[in-house]
């Protein structure tokens, strides 16, 4: 805590003594009564003065939140002595937005603990360390004030809010474990697939009399089995486009939450892999145990700088596993995520890539020139082709549209190129 | 709804807030015109440079207080305080005692104009107990003056060691402005 005088003190002091030793100079009295009400008010403010300790804590309720949830901050005061005024204000961290003012003066009774609660809206999903509170309290003239800063953790999540899916992307390949989605392969399961002549061992359940009446032999039905798929979720989180408070990191991780939640209610096997400056890997799981690891796993994705170089080689294997579907966010801005992703193509796995565009987070203006934004554009598509061409699909996704719109088009190019096979 | 007018004020109390500070800047304003206009009436034939001057600080005022400048303040208040000691002659001025509770006012009213920060929601009851713990300080200053006027008048044969202890005591206060204005203990 550090004790300061106010200018005030200053003044006044300064004018009492000034005006003092003009009425000893002048001989004038009535200079000595101009100076005897601020030496009064000084002497009764400094007297009046006195140090007192505050205690302080700092709760927020409730601590996990989603994107635009409101939470309420409760600061809880308290004085020994009484405080004629204390100035407080609750530290705000940027994505949390104070629906109340987050300053507030006030008085505190000695013993009497003062509450204050203060709305915030989380703005944007991430975790959050409140807690730190500026204080500033004057003596009861306010000739002196004394600054301090006190910490009491208090940490938030706020989960990233979930684009709506309606529909998700189906993989290539299905795993052994059932599950909803419906296997190419044929098998026990409820989706007809194909008639086949009996064989030894079939159960007489599975034949199929009509097919059998009006071929004269025996005929079973063979179906599709349901199984799980494995989806990981590739987030590159090289580089990304900012503008304001909104950027394609953002974008990004609300499509993941989004699609990790539908993923894993339909009993699928979902991981994520943040593939920047900093790596990280959530192994492929199933079940609310995942979906909360996801979602805590989302909160620490951040673009981190670096210049070194990575591939998928430094990815442990059990990340990536085989039959899965890998499904990339990415702004495509950097070489290094690019790069990977063609890798993990040319490794055959079944890709597809929703290209979360940086465009309307860079428009051209002073800053980009007309004709160079435009070059840019087309090396983006350029860059498209390029996967399409390596038998990826790929769709860009643009802020203010539904989600939806991009997997639609990811799914009508693997339907297409699935049909072209 | 989105064809109504916006709501009269700003959102958090800071119209209401700005209003507050511009009564009280037109408050100190008023007291410091009051001083002005009570030196240049005392002035006799000087009473235009007087106005003039007195004019120019309560200016000076509002301008410290637009600014939030508190260092211009206490410039003013010593100006002011100038203007009146230039005035004086011949018997005591009973007065003296409503001039320095009026500057006092000009000086509390000011300060206040200048800290108050619409960033910062005050509670009404601080504002209350402000104006009290002014109207108690000008009271007492007024009392404080009284006491001094009562005293001046009582003749206690002047000399070298009540001037000198005088000396002495506004020089210690000084030293004290000093120490206090300078020292920051943590």
């Amino acid at each position: 805590v550090t004790r300061s005088a106010a200018p005030k003190l200053a003044a006044y002091a300064g004018f009492a003594a000034a005006a003092l030793l003009a009425a000893l100079v002048l001989r004038r009295p009535e200079l000595v009564v101009l100076a005897a009400p601020f030496a009064l008010a000084l002497a009764g403010g400094l007297a009046l003065a006195e140090r007192v300790p505050i205690r302080i804590s700092v709760r927020v309720e409730p601590e996990r939140a989603l994107e635009g949830d409101e939470l309420v901050a409760t600061l809880e005061l308290c004085a020994d002595r009484p405080v004629e005024r204390v100035d407080v204000q609750l530290v705000v961290p940027p994505g949390l937005w104070p629906l109340a003012p987050a300053a507030r003066a006030l008085r505190l009774e000695a013993g009497v603990p003062r509450v204050l609660e203060l709305p915030l809206r989380a703005d944007r999903w991430g975790g959050y360390a409140l807690g730190q509170v500026e204080l500033r309290t004057h003596s009861p003239l306010g000739f002196l004030r004394e600054e301090g800063s006190v910490r009491e953790p208090a940490a938030v999540r706020v989960y990233p809010g979930e684009a709506e899916v309606r529909r998700l992307l189906t993989p290539r390949d299905t795993q052994s474990s059932s599950g909803n989605e419906v296997a190419r392969v044929k098998g026990d399961g409820i989706e007809f697939a194909d008639i086949r002549p009996f064989v030894a061992g079939d159960r007489i359940r599975r034949i199929n009399w009509r097919a059998s009446a009006r071929r004269g032999d025996l005929w079973v039905n063979e179906a599709h089995p349901e199984r799980n798929t494995d989806v990981i979720l590739f987030l590159d989180s090289f580089a990304e486009a900012r503008l304001g408070g909104r950027g394609t990191l953002d974008l990004a991780v609300r499509a993941a939450a989004a699609m990790a939640g539908q993923y894993l209610a339909r009993r699928d096997r979902v991981g994520l892999v943040g593939f920047g400056g900093i790596l990280r890997w959530l192994l492929p799981g199933s079940g609310i145990v995942q979906a909360y690891r996801i979602a805590d796993a989302l909160l620490d994705t951040e673009i981190v700088f670096s210049y070194a170089w990575k591939d998928v080689e430094i990815l442990p294997r059990r990340t990536l596993p085989p039959q899965a579907l890998v499904l990339a966010l990415s702004p495509l801005l950097d070489e290094r995520g690019v790069s990977a992703l063609l890798d993990l193509r040319a490794r055959g796995y079944d890709l597809a890539v929703v290209d979360v565009s940086p465009l309307p987070f860079a428009p051209p203006g002073p800053q980009l020139d007309e004709l160079a934004h435009r070059v840019w554009r087309l090396q983006r598509d350029a860059l498209r082709y390029r996967y399409e061409r390596a038998g990826v699909a790929v769709a860009e996704w643009r802020e203010g549209e539904p989600l939806q719109v991009a997997i639609e088009e990811v799914r009508s190019y693997r339907r297409h190129a699935l049909h072209g096979r | 709804v989105a064809g109504r007018r916006a709501a009269a004020g700003r959102d958090r109390g800071g119209a209401v807030i700005q209003a507050a500070r511009v009564a009280r800047a037109v408050g100190a304003v008023a007291c410091a015109v009051g001083v002005a206009g009570y030196a240049a009436s005392r002035s006799g034939i000087w009473w235009q440079a007087a106005a003039a001057a007195g004019g120019a600080l309560a200016l000076l005022l509002a301008g410290a207080v637009a600014l939030r400048a508190a260092a211009l303040l206490s410039w003013t208040l010593l100006g002011l305080g100038a203007l009146y000691a230039a005035t004086l002659r011949g018997p005591l001025d009973g007065w003296a005692i409503a001039v320095g509770a009026a500057l006092l006012l000009a000086a509390e009213l000011a300060y206040w104009a200048i800290e108050d920060d619409r960033r910062l929601y005050v509670e009404p009851e601080l504002a209350l107990r402000r104006a009290a713990a002014i109207a108690a300080v000008v009271a007492a200053g007024l009392v404080a003056g009284l006491v001094t006027v009562v005293a001046a008048g009582i003749e206690l044969g002047a000399g070298l060691p009540l001037a000198a202890a005088g000396a002495v005591a506004a020089v210690g206060l000084l030293l004290l402005i000093v120490r206090l204005a300078t020292s920051s203990s943590s």
